[in-house]
């Protein structure tokens, strides 16, 4: 019974030899019961408490305490300190000498190293309180008699909050939120209130205009009427936000003022530009026989140059719309696209024989419109650039670069020396002359607008005299933040 | 006799108009107003009987009272609901565009800059409104 003990049990001589310990006392210590022979319990136990184990058996000898009952370290056999609970007390003899002490062991470990580590945290928990960055409040919510929250009060305060608000802990702890910030927005209280109230936590973000700052903050409740709320200063953030805001707005409108501009101008411009041309046309049907070849050809150039005029007007408000225009995005097959535009061109100039090679299958996502117009510009400006070629090529496909799939638009046509490929997608820049190709260098343009829309990428690769390769990249999803409805503008 | 009203202010616009509808339709009879405060007044006083048969040919940018106001003033009048009004005008504007539509314009007709362009456009309107000695209006 001695042995199946729950608890160690430990007999000492007068002279704290061990006499005899339980299976329990040397498994806890981690002993066998030979190796204990001749060992005092001063020689078992941790250096830190040898004093305080003296001093109470000096005590228990001398008759001073009747037992002792405390919390003590004993070293285990391989040295690691291992907190115990022991109980002594003292067997004397008829003379009341002491004969013996027995005592009881109880590990206590487990518990100890529990207690040791809370206190731990608790020290660091109070060292992060005390130098967080962010501002801390516990308060108390206060309630007139109809429930409604009134004000509240400042429990704790952390150094943070302090250095946040300029409020001195001394100047806060202990008081109402409007006896420490007179003035402070009712917002405060009411939000405070509403986390007490319906006890879900919220952040928010208010100014203390009092104090001149703004502040993030996360508050949720504590218990009861308590609540806590954690705050860090967002002053700069908010007034780059309203700069930011402003600039945006100034933006705005400098833009919107600009297309007024353009339609305006061109609106302006039309009328007498309408004029120019129809009595130059007038002239030419009703004065013909009164003018001499000569002026016959200044009128037909008048009416020409007036006519380019209304062209290009045109062609920049539309330019100029590609940027406002709402996307409205699908699905698209541009393989198909591909096929019909070059029908088209095939078509009205059945002449021109080109060797049309179309990948098939291919698959994007955009505007349909958009997209079409793009393809079209670039398949116009292959199928132009290779008029003077004999047996003239045009690729359409899909390729791999640097592990992005690219579309590429390629011929074998005049192409351009890459010297002059930065102003390729400018408005109205041309690397050839009208009278050698058609056009007047829109179509990159808006080509390069609309794919810029899509946030996609574009870009040319060609060689004078040795074709033109125009690659342009698609991004496969959506992008988030833009918008997908609305009117189109210019309809 | 078919009667036209061309309320437009600028010069050169109604020598173009008026020499292409001349050509396209020699009995007309075209009248002109160039202010669009003449117009209303005109529509909603003497010209009050200036309904059967007849079409109106419409500018938008037009002085004091625009195209705009006055073909709505015309569309909320029962009397002039039936009276076909085309808005010509070279204004790009898409909302311009929008509006006329909205306020119940019959056809909208961007001044083209040449002459045989402006002439097709023009034809269109007269197969749409007065073709065949049809009433200018199809439904009376």
């Amino acid at each position: 019974m001695f042995n199946n003990a729950a608890i160690g049990i430990l007999e000492v001589d007068s002279r704290f030899r061990i006499v005899m310990a339980n299976d329990r006392w040397c498994s806890i210590l981690g002993y066998r019961r030979e190796e204990l022979t001749g060992k005092t319990i001063f020689d078992l136990t941790d250096p830190e408490d040898l004093q305080k184990t003296r001093e109470l058996n000096a005590k228990l000898a001398e008759g001073e305490i009747k037992f002792i009952n405390y919390e003590k370290r004993y070293n285990r056999r391989d040295g690691s300190p291992l907190w115990i609970h022991a109980t002594v007390s003292a067997i004397r003899d008829s003379e009341n000498r002491v004969r013996s002490y027995v005592g009881t062991l109880e590990d206590i470990d487990a518990r100890k190293q529990a207690e040791e580590l809370l206190q731990k945290s608790e020290v660091r928990y109070r060292k992060l309180f005390e130098s967080m960055d962010e501002g801390f409040a516990l308060c108390e919510m206060i309630f007139n008699e109809a429930g409604k929250p009134v004000d509240f009060r400042y429990l704790e305060i952390n150094p943070a909050f302090s250095r946040l608000t300029g409020l001195q802990a001394e100047r806060v702890i202990g008081r109402t939120a409007q006896e420490a910030i007179p003035g402070i927005e009712p917002s405060w209280i009411e939000t405070y209130g509403r986390i007490v109230i319906t006890g879900r936590s919220e952040r928010i973000v208010n100014p203390i205009l009092v104090l001149g700052r703004h502040f993030e903050v996360f508050a949720w409740r504590v218990e009861n009427s308590m609540f806590a709320a954690v705050y860090s200063e967002v002053t700069m953030r908010i007034l780059m936000e309203g700069e930011l805001r402003q600039r945006a707005e100034e933006l705005q409108l400098a833009v919107n003022e600009l297309e007024n501009f353009s339609y305006s101008i061109a609106h302006g411009l039309r009328t007498p530009l309408r004029a120019i041309v129809s009595f130059a046309q007038l002239i030419e049907q009703e004065g013909a026989g009164r003018l001499d070849d000569r002026c016959r050809d200044f009128i037909g150039r008048i009416r020409k140059a007036g006519s380019g005029i209304g062209k290009r007007m045109e062609e920049l408000l539309d330019f100029s719309q590609l940027r406002s225009i709402t996307m409205l995005r699908s699905d698209v097959d541009i393989s198909a696209m591909a096929t019909e535009i070059a029908g088209g061109f095939s078509k009205a100039t059945p002449a021109r024989k080109v060797d049309w090679r179309i990948e098939s299958g291919l698959k994007t996502y955009g505007d349909p419109a958009l997209l079409r117009r793009a393809l079209y510009h670039l398949l116009d400006n292959a199928w132009k650039f290779t008029s003077k070629k004999d047996s003239a090529a045009i690729r359409f496909g899909k390729t791999i670069i640097s592990g992005k799939e690219v579309f590429f638009i390629q011929d074998n046509g005049v192409g351009f020396s890459m010297a002059f490929g930065q102003s390729l997608f400018r408005p109205f820049s041309r690397l050839h002359s009208a009278e050698q190709y058609d056009g007047n260098g829109i179509g990159l343009a808006v080509v390069k607008r609309i794919i810029d829309r899509h946030r996609g990428a574009i870009w040319a690769d060609a060689k004078m005299n040795a074709g033109t390769t125009i690659y342009f990249s698609l991004p496969a999803r959506r992008f988030d933040g833009e918008r997908e409805s609305g009117e189109r503008r210019g309809s | 006799m078919k009667e036209l009203l061309l309320i437009e202010d600028n010069d050169d616009d109604i020598f173009i108009t008026r020499h292409v509808i001349v050509k396209i339709c020699p009995d007309c009879d075209l009248k002109v107003i160039k202010d669009g405060e003449d117009a209303v007044n005109f529509l909603f006083g003497d010209g009050a009987n200036f309904v059967d048969g007849n079409l109106i040919l419409l500018d938008i940018n037009l002085p004091k009272i625009n195209g705009l106001e006055i073909l709505r003033l015309l569309k909320n009048e029962p009397r002039f609901r039936k009276l076909p009004v085309v808005i010509l005008t070279s204004s790009t504007y898409g909302s311009d565009r929008q509006k006329a539509s909205e306020y119940g314009a019959d056809m909208y007709i961007m001044k083209p800059l040449g002459l045989e362009e402006f002439e097709a456009a023009m034809k269109k309107v007269f197969d749409a409104f007065c073709g065949s000695g049809k009433p200018f209006h199809p439904g009376t």
